[in-house]
């Protein structure tokens, strides 16, 4: 057996991997609560290169790496919406493990739109565009629940102009656009009392709530606020 | 309008003509994994242009010496 492949691993990947076999080993004999080593293995390097501090890699590593997460994206999602249908079968609700999850699921989901949509367009079309699909479709689910209620239509409908307002914002000052999202999910956050749960069940609600609503106002505020000037858009002198 | 994405590269043939380099030596002097010098020659890798620019200035040819488009763009 050949096992000169084992003198090309690098620094990081031997790290990882004794990580990752460490945190199952005491994982499964000690407390599942080392599975967290596990994870600090299996996808702390990750972590690490996409923030630029780990350069282990050469562009065609990278390339299998993008392509490899792309493709487990498709598994995993399409293998979490098979079980939690399977799971909830006969039923409407989500709770318990399916709502567990749900969550992951929209990690996934939400991470993989924000991320095409942000390398397709950048950063300031990405986040105008989410924005406005994301008031519009507020819009109409309003517009369609109450359009018996003309006044509480009229009051719920004002709830959703600071979003377009915001993405009109994000075009043109995108760091105050994007320090208000923060501070608007900051402000949500609290709002729904987010960080108080009196059960297992409210906290996976909490969190879910948490990622469908304020993390896409987190990471878009934050990512305006970060932009880089060569990266900004200059919609003042396109005129549009 | 199809643009074909096929690219046959003569890396190998370089790679010989400047003192039979072994594909390692090649890696270690241009700054990628031995594998990735494997994936270019058997064409299963398309460099980007910064790693293409990289091997045309190490081996002091054109780009288009060392890759081409294959098949016709229709």
């Amino acid at each position: 057996m050949n096992i000169l492949w084992i003198k090309n691993l690098s620094r990081a990947g031997l790290i990882a991997g004794t990580l990752v076999f460490l945190g199952i080993l005491l994982a499964v004999t000690i407390d599942m609560r080392f599975l967290i080593i596990t994870g600090l293995g299996a996808f702390g390097p990750g972590f690490l290169r996409e923030l630029g501090i780990l350069r282990d890699q050469d562009e065609f590593a990278r390339l299998a790496n993008y392509r490899a997460g792309y493709i487990a994206s498709l598994f995993a999602g399409s293998t979490a919406i098979l079980i939690i249908a399977f799971l909830k079968a006969g039923s409407v609700d989500l709770e318990g493990e399916s709502l567990a999850l749900a969550i992951i699921l929209s990690i996934l989901w939400l991470v993989t739109v924000f991320t095409s949509l942000q390398k397709f367009w950048g950063i300031q079309k990405a986040v105008f565009r989410i924005l406005t699909v994301f008031g519009t479709f507020w819009l109409i689910f309003i517009l369609l629940s109450h359009f018996q209620e003309p006044v509480s239509m009229l009051m719920e409908s004002l709830v959703v102009l600071p979003f377009f307002l915001l993405a009109w914002m994000s075009r043109r000052w995108p760091r105050i656009a994007g320090a208000v999202i923060i501070v608007l999910g900051i402000f949500c956050f609290f709002l729904f009392r987010l960080y108080s749960a009196a059960s297992d069940e409210k906290i996976l609600v909490n969190i879910m709530v948490f990622i469908l609503f304020i993390c896409p106002l987190l990471v878009t505020g934050t990512a305006l606020v970060a932009l880089k000037p060569d990266e900004e858009e200059i919609i003042a002198n396109k005129g549009g | 309008m199809k643009v074909t994405t096929d690219i046959s590269n003569a890396l190998r043939k370089y790679r010989f003509l400047s003192g039979e380099l072994t594909q390692q030596e090649l890696a270690n002097k241009i700054g990628v994994s031995r594998q990735t010098i494997v994936a270019l020659e058997k064409g299963q890798y398309n460099p980007s242009v910064a790693l293409a620019l990289r091997l045309a200035a190490f081996f002091k040819v054109n780009v288009e010496d060392l890759f081409q488009l294959t098949g016709e763009d229709q």
